[in-house]
């Protein structure tokens, strides 16, 4: 394989790792109270920005994952206790527009207190060096990246599938009723959910700064628009689903601008978005869903 | 449903059509004693108040009435800002600015009001374009899609740079629009939404939003409605556009960007879908509140502050009164008259 | 076990409920029976508390002794040993067999005599150990009505509440249904059973109650209401 194509699917596995992490929750989080919820990538930013605090008071990598995880949970369970819980029940569009309201209020804020200008943003020295696979090369930020994800995703799929309140979860999102009638407390479950997906958005922020070495306040918007698509690829609410339309999202995004001529690198975002209207038209319940769940 | 028709012509019988031209007249006379008293800064607060106006009352009818969930005004906001600019720009600069034009459009140079109507048909082509695949999906999918067209609109403006000037976008764009214009496109925007929202095409539109599968059954064709209103939005949204950016005399890709679909949103939202009444006094009151919040957030230096207030509101009104101020009605008057 | 006192509930803009009574004893089957949009299901969701009373009270002997239950959670009151097995079976379409079953048993902190409850489960249905890692959606209308049971049994039920166990089931699965209602009862399971299957009601209820438009305007034990001429015009379809 020559270092070209396998820097491009490297590229492509990474950012469709942190596609991947940011579409499972918010894919969670639909299935579980069927709401699109647009401020989940404001998480990626608060947990961005939550990483640069912590390096800054100089806690070791290790601790600041776990500390970034759990200020993502109890975000995006703040937000879910005070604001979408009491519009529990009314319309799906009332609902939508105050996830917009809350990404408005979390985005401004951010401008407020941080200010708009952008900040640089490092890993420590090891993980910006690459490593030699043979005849090709990869850079560590990337494998780890890619291998984190993969455990993240490993530890998930344990506790949505293996534990009481994961299946309790998965009953809820089911069916809430029955769930409330064999004395599951939904809106614990409901709050587990967001912790959750919340938690990995932080996560993917951390990552992001990371790969990207810029954060802004603002920069919450592409990977939850991204997330969104990625679901829709996939089938919203299926956690298979969104993680498999992540990563083939952030593959094609590579390999679009990879393949084509660099004139055409302009276009990446206008091509997404083209190809979400498309699959939305073709397949409104995704790639690899068969039965259809709701489209009109 | 044609034997309405007198009765709604009975109706708007010569008091109907006074009381109207009196309303006018009130409003220009404001407008007149607005621009002999207050500074030119104020003014043009004002004319946007008006854009915002006429962009809410639009929105209305496609978020309102046909229950559409679109945020797509700022792309045929984008696309009618930009088309007006491109026409009505001298061709003196066009030559050092955008040398890559078409010879036709380089060499020439129509007046505004032509300029408007083409951004705005072009607007309500693509609409039309764009509506024939995107309008099949409903709820927060369409939201999304149109979202996604807000996206594809600015990368095209960014990339496009033989027509669009790319990135930095238009400057210098003649200052052709003042109050009055604004003021008498936001009185048409009323006067076609309220013409339009008690008529049999207004009822379809409404019927469709209430319950499709009940309005199709009574005849209704639910997507030739729910096209009528997201292109009659579209057309008006690109009109709007083309007057704020010879208001404000540049255009960029990012001019109209998804931060003023979401407060769009909210007045219409605020107003409570589907009143036109209610969407004019959402547009003063937030347009307001983000002017007076500026110097505020200019001295304490914390910029976002208006838009923090406007989602906040927002969040309160969807809390406490999810239907809006005005619930989907007019006021009496209103009712009366149209 | 459970006594209703003048329990009013609207739903919207309604009143459903217009101040009913009734009582079911400790070992009782208790059948409710009345036409569609009676308020039966209104009723049922009530005392789970999954709406909630505008006035009234439900007193119910449980696991904490007598306590009203129409301020307390959905959740409290399935701890309490109230639970129901609700109307369309309501099944978790995505959850293994296997896992529908556990979430009966959500609530139950003796982890170790769950196993011996799944068995019982398992001999009265022996279809849901067979099907056990299918998922619950898979299952044939019949086989998701036994799995329901199953799955409200395996929350211990002090009383349990069947709504309309035989809706869209073939007749011998009726019978089947029936016939394990029977034996729940034998076994000393307290029941309010809520069917418009009037006949098979009666005949199994102890005690019976007839809602119409949202008032109890009958009540006395399966039989007397199976004789009372009423009845047999109105809910049995027979000519007195």
């Amino acid at each position: 394989m020559s270092q070209y194509v396998f820097q491009q699917l490297i590229n492509g596995l990474s950012l469709g790792s942190l596609y991947a992490l940011v579409a499972i929750g918010f894919s969670m989080i639909y299935g579980i109270v069927r709401l699109i919820n647009f401020a989940h990538g404001d998480l990626v930013m608060i947990g961005a920005f939550s990483t640069l605090g912590f390096v800054a008071m100089g806690v070791p990598w290790p601790l600041i994952l776990v500390f970034v995880l759990m200020i993502g949970a109890l975000a995006g369970m703040t937000i879910e206790a005070t604001i979408f819980r009491p519009m529990r029940g009314a319309q799906q569009v009332t609902g939508f527009i105050a996830t917009l309201a809350v990404s408005i209020v979390i985005q401004n804020v951010g401008l407020m207190t941080l200010s708009g200008q952008p900040r640089n943003f490092s890993f420590p020295a090891f993980m910006r060096q690459r490593v030699q696979l043979g005849s090709v090369s990869a850079s560590v930020t990337d494998l780890s990246i890619i291998g984190l994800t993969l455990l993240l995703i490993a530890l998930l799929l344990v506790v949505v599938y293996r534990t009481r309140l994961g299946t309790a979860m998965r009953a809820t999102a089911d069916n809430l009723m029955a769930a409330r009638l064999m004395g599951i407390a939904v809106n614990r479950t409901i709050l587990f959910a967001f912790a959750i997906g919340s938690g990995l958005a932080a996560v993917a922020g951390l990552m992001w700064g990371g790969k990207f070495g810029q954060i802004d306040p603002l920069l919450g918007f592409a990977p939850g628009l991204k997330a969104f698509i990625a679901c829709v690829i996939g089938g919203v609410g299926s956690i298979g689903g969104a993680m498999l339309g992540g990563y083939l999202l952030g593959l094609a995004e590579v390999l679009f601008v990879g393949l084509l001529p660099p004139a055409f690198s302009g276009y990446r975002d206008v091509f997404v978005f083209t190809m979400l209207i498309i699959i939305l038209l073709l397949k409104p319940s995704g790639l690899f869903v068969r039965h259809v769940e709701e489209r009109a | 449903m044609s034997k309405n028709v007198p009765e709604v012509t009975r109706r708007r019988s010569a008091t109907g059509l006074l009381a109207l031209a009196a309303l006018l007249g009130v409003g220009a006379a404001l407008v007149y004693a607005a621009q002999a008293t207050l500074s030119s800064y104020v003014v043009t607060l004002l004319a946007l108040m008006f854009l915002n106006i006429a962009l809410a009352v639009s929105l209305t009818v496609t978020n309102g009435f046909a229950g559409l969930f679109s945020l797509g005004h700022p792309a045929f906001m984008t696309i009618g800002g930009y088309i007006a600019a491109v026409l009505t720009y001298p061709p003196a600069r066009k030559d050092f600015m955008l040398p890559d034009l078409p010879a036709v459009l380089l060499t020439n140079q129509i007046p505004l009001l032509p300029a408007l109507l083409a951004g705005g048909i072009i607007a309500a082509i693509l609409a039309f374009l764009v509506g024939l695949p995107v309008l099949r999906l409903k709820g927060h999918y369409l939201a999304v899609a149109t979202l996604g067209l807000i996206v594809i609109v600015q990368g095209l403006a960014t990339n496009w740079s033989g027509l669009t000037r790319g990135g930095s976008g238009l400057n210098g764009i003649p200052r052709l629009t003042d109050i009055w214009w604004c003021f008498g496109f936001a009185a048409l925007a009323i006067y076609v939404a309220l013409r339009l929202k008690f008529s049999s095409l207004g009822r379809a539109m409404m019927a469709t939003r209430e319950n499709a599968m009940a309005a199709e059954l009574s005849g209704v064709s639910t997507y030739r409605v729910r096209m009528l209103a997201f292109v009659i939005g579209a057309f008006f949204a690109a009109v709007a556009g083309g007057l704020m950016v010879h208001l404000i005399t540049v255009v960029t890709p990012k001019t109209y960007s998804v931060v003023l679909a979401f407060n769009l949103i909210a007045m219409v939202v605020i107003g409570g879908s589907g009143s036109v009444f209610g969407a004019v006094l959402a547009a003063i009151a937030l347009t307001g509140i983000s002017e007076a919040a500026r110097p505020l957030e200019e001295s304490l230096n914390l910029y976002g502050l208006s838009q923090v207030i406007v989602a906040l509101a927002l969040i309160l009104v969807l809390f406490f009164r999810p239907n809006g101020i005005m619930g989907g009605a007019e006021p009496r008057l209103l009712r009366r008259l149209f | 076990m459970l006594e209703v006192r003048d329990l009013h509930v609207t739903r919207g803009a309604t009143e459903v409920l217009k101040g009913i009574s009734l009582e079911v004893l400790e070992g009782e089957t208790a059948a409710l029976i009345g036409a569609n949009g009676a308020g039966k299901s209104t009723t049922l969701l009530t005392l789970s508390g999954l709406l909630r009373a505008k006035s009234g009270t439900v007193r119910f002997e449980g696991a904490s002794g007598s306590i009203d239950l129409t301020k307390l959670a959905a959740e409290r009151i399935v701890g309490e040993g109230l639970v129901q097995c609700p109307e369309g079976r309501q099944i978790f379409h995505s959850l293994s067999v296997e896992e529908n079953l556990s979430m009966g048993g959500y609530l139950r902190r003796d982890r170790a005599s769950l196993g011996s409850s799944i068995e019982e489960v398992h001999a009265l249905f022996p279809i849901l150990k067979e099907r056990a890692k299918a998922a619950g959606g898979t299952l044939s209308g019949g086989e998701q009505m036994m799995l329901a049971i199953g799955r409200a049994l395996l929350a211990r039920p002090r009383l349990l509440l069947l709504d309309e166990p035989s809706l869209g089931l073939a007749p011998q699965m009726i019978e089947r249904i029936f016939d394990v209602i029977e034996t729940l009862k034998k076994r000393g399971t307290t029941i309010l059973l809520v069917e418009q299957n009037a006949a098979m009601a009666l005949d199994i209820a102890d005690r019976a109650y007839v809602l119409e438009n949202g008032r109890i305007t009958l009540s006395g034990s399966g039989r007397e209401l199976a004789d009372n001429d009423r009845v047999r015009q109105a809910y049995l379809g027979i000519a007195s």
